[in-house]
């Protein structure tokens, strides 16, 4: 007897492997196994299908054995998203697809009729994949994780998948894939043989989680760079950050505007490329914080988590499925820490390595998740524990403890320094940034340059594959974008000097490249990294004040 | 004789009832298996541990055999009420049966199911089951 199976897809991480679900009624002793390594939510499914078929109005195999197999057998299943499947294989196998209204058909013509729409369903059955969680009465449920789903559904070549009927949207987004969202298990049925779709009362959506009138992501989209008066230093380098996505930390004394300049960031970037925006988007769907109604996610993420939060938060993990952390999700956007040395002294040596590969690599027992983290890291920080602490020494009103002050430099400058590429610190506004009539710019003439800017590192990296001067592998850039001799010798004296570790020789020479990019927006005109390009990224780093002519030359 | 089967345990204690319908179940799946060419050896065979309502032979296979009998499907279907529990016990009691008759079957042992329906009204139906477990 051959089996028919239907089709689902197993996410292992940002990995979707197409899961045949075979099921197979025979004489026996009474039962239903499920096989194929199912965790306990999964096993739950037998009685959720059970109830869910019986319920429907079909009949369950109840005086046979029903073996269910969920094949490669050898890749552990979770989650509750197999329920759909796992029911429409049952039916396959015990019923060939037939219904009851098959069974009342009189006449010749009837018979031949219900044949060949059972025969319909079983030749749809194995070419479609179907996603969705059964509930007891048989309505289809929404499952975290649909758009990665049918994106792995589609790199494998199906065209045709059903889903919950609130997550059509999400499904929608993979192109060349036609989409039936279906609310219960009778008009996934129906669909398949061809029959006419009955009705079935609307099914519920996946999360309450807008419940409160919270408006946090809004409250982004309202601030403006032109509210921050002075701060002209700071505000370039942050452009620098925000252009050539490289990760910065701005350092100041309380209420100097570190917070307010880093929530004004993602204002700063344009929107997601389109290849970006579906891979955010399946990001968010894999933690199951994707909206139904919110469609493609095309505005750069923006998250602040708060610094007593876990490792796994931060970078992925969790017990049972791996969930994306924070630094995923805020991929292709801002990922912000404030008072970072006040962050659980593991949680930021997790961060080197995302920070180096843009993607984090979670390893378990039994399995390697590898989520991309490809973010702008912005860390904010006090001077000293008690934030009164000034470098000029008639300012200086710091009470910390010396212990307490060594112990916080000690932090602030470990390994995780090495990979920031632009330090800066806010001082106190001085009298002349206090002028109400100087033109400030907006967020928008900003987010303008740095589209265009964008648009050329997009251009002179088209062939590779990365998308800013941040992601240019160090051997690469050296190769194939060195710098002149004389900027050269600059980063060597510095790198010699031990100024400078190599790394930070590449780095230097990214954010060059990125002042570079700015410079030729600016003018217009085609621009390489030279000496004053490289004097203003090595200062970036170094957290020395840049010259008034590069201020001057960045707002002329 | 249906009918009259059903008139005289109607008079009698539930308890027995369920005993006659037990019995007339076992009746009629001896019947069958016989009609399927086995041969029926012992019948309702006790020892400390339970009871196997039929030892059969069919061919070289010794077969041991559970009746059960629903009057109705609301409790669900008689192939339902065979546990594991159950099929172990059935495995053993088969086991115990041959050590007492000192026999040895050349084709092994085997558990069967006869699932025997007597609804209210219409045809008793028989499903036998081959071999479960």
């Amino acid at each position: 007897m051959s089996v028919i199976a239907a089709q689902t897809v197993a996410l292992d991480g940002a990995v979707g492997h197409l899961i045949d679900v075979q099921a197979d009624v025979s004489p026996g002793q009474v039962g239903t196994t499920l096989v194929g390594r199912p965790d306990a939510a999964l096993s739950e499914s037998r009685d959720r299908c059970r109830m869910a078929i019986i319920n429907s109005g079909f009949s369950w195999p109840a005086t046979k054995r029903v073996t269910v197999l969920l094949s490669p057998a050898d890749l552990p299943k979770r989650g509750t998203h197999f329920d759909l499947a796992i029911a429409l294989a049952i039916l396959a196998a015990a019923n060939g697809g037939a219904t009851d209204a098959d069974a009342a058909a009189a006449t010749a013509e009837e018979v031949a009729e219900a044949r060949g729409r059972a025969q319909r369903f079983l030749d749809a059955l194995p070419h479609t994949v179907v996603l969705g969680e059964l509930t007891l009465a048989g309505g289809l449920r929404s499952v975290p994780g649909v758009l990665p789903m049918v994106l792995a559904a589609s790199a494998k070549g199906v065209r045709s998948v059903v889903v919950p009927e609130p997550q059509v949207r999400e499904a929608q987004m993979v192109p060349d894939m036609s989409v039936l969202g279906a609310r219960s298990l009778t008009q996934v049925v129906a669909h398949l043989r061809g029959d006419e779709m009955p009705d079935a009362p609307p099914v519920a959506e996946m999360s309450g989680s807008r419940l409160l009138a919270w408006r946090g992501q809004e409250r982004l989209e309202e601030v403006d760079l032109a509210d921050l008066r002075g701060l002209g230093e700071a505000k370039y380098a942050v452009e620098v950050a925000a252009t050539g996505g490289h990760a910065i930390l701005l350092s100041g004394s309380k209420g100097a505007g570190k917070t307010s300049l880093a929530e004004r960031i993602p204002g700063l970037l344009p929107d997601l490329v389109p290849d970006e925006a579906l891979e955010l988007t399946a990001l968010h769907s894999l933690a199951g914080a994707l909206e139904p109604q919110d469609g493609l996610v095309v505005r750069p993420p923006y998250s602040a988590p708060h610094h007593d939060a876990s490792k796994a938060s931060i970078v992925g993990g969790g017990s049972g499925q791996v969930r994306p952390g924070e630094i995923s999700r805020a991929h292709a956007g801002v990922l912000f820490l404030d008072e970072w040395p006040l962050f659980r002294a593991d949680i930021i040596d997790a961060l080197r390595q995302p920070l180096e590969s843009g993607e984090v690599t979670i390893a378990r027992r039994e399995e390697s998740v590898t989520l991309p983290a490809r973010t702008l890291l912005v860390l904010a920080c006090n001077p000293c524990p008690c934030g009164e602490f000034s470098a000029v020494p008639g300012a200086n009103r710091c009470t910390c403890r010396p212990q307490a002050l060594r112990d916080y430099r000690a932090r602030t400058s470990g390994p995780i320094a090495d990979r920031i590429d632009i330090t800066r610190h806010i001082g106190p506004l001085r009298p002349h940034e206090h002028d109400p009539f100087a033109p400030v710019e907006t967020t928008a003439e900003v987010r303008a340059r740095v589209h265009a800017a964008r648009v050329r590192q997009h251009e002179r990296y088209a062939d590779y594959g990365w998308r800013l001067n941040a992601h240019v592998p160090g051997p690469v850039l050296r190769d194939r974008w060195p710098l002149v001799p004389r900027a050269q010798r600059l980063v060597d004296d510095a790198l010699y000097a031990g100024r400078l570790s190599s790394r930070g020789a590449v780095r230097v020479q990214r954010v060059a490249w990125t002042v570079a990019d700015m410079l030729a927006v600016r003018r217009g005109e085609d621009v390489v990294p030279d000496r004053d390009e490289v004097d203003v990224a090595l200062r970036l780093r170094a957290g020395d004040p840049l010259l008034g002519r590069t201020i001057a030359r960045a707002v002329s | 004789m249906t009918t009259k089967a059903t008139q005289t345990t109607r008079a009698t204690t539930p308890k027995t009832r369920r005993q006659a319908l037990g019995a007339f179940g076992e009746d009629v799946a001896a019947r069958h298996l016989r009609e399927q060419g086995m041969v029926v050896l012992d019948r309702n065979w006790r020892c400390d541990e339970g009871e196997i309502d039929l030892v059969l032979r069919d061919g070289p296979v010794l077969v041991v055999c559970e009746v059960k009998t629903r009057s109705s499907l609301a409790c669900g279907t008689p192939h339902e009420a065979v546990p594991d529990s159950k099929l172990e016990r059935l495995q053993r009691l088969g086991q115990r049966w041959l050590a007492a008759q000192g026999f040895d079957p050349p084709g092994g042992t085997r558990v069967d199911l006869v699932a025997v329906l007597r609804p209210r009204t219409g045809a008793t139906r028989v499903d036998h089951v081959r071999g479960i477990g």
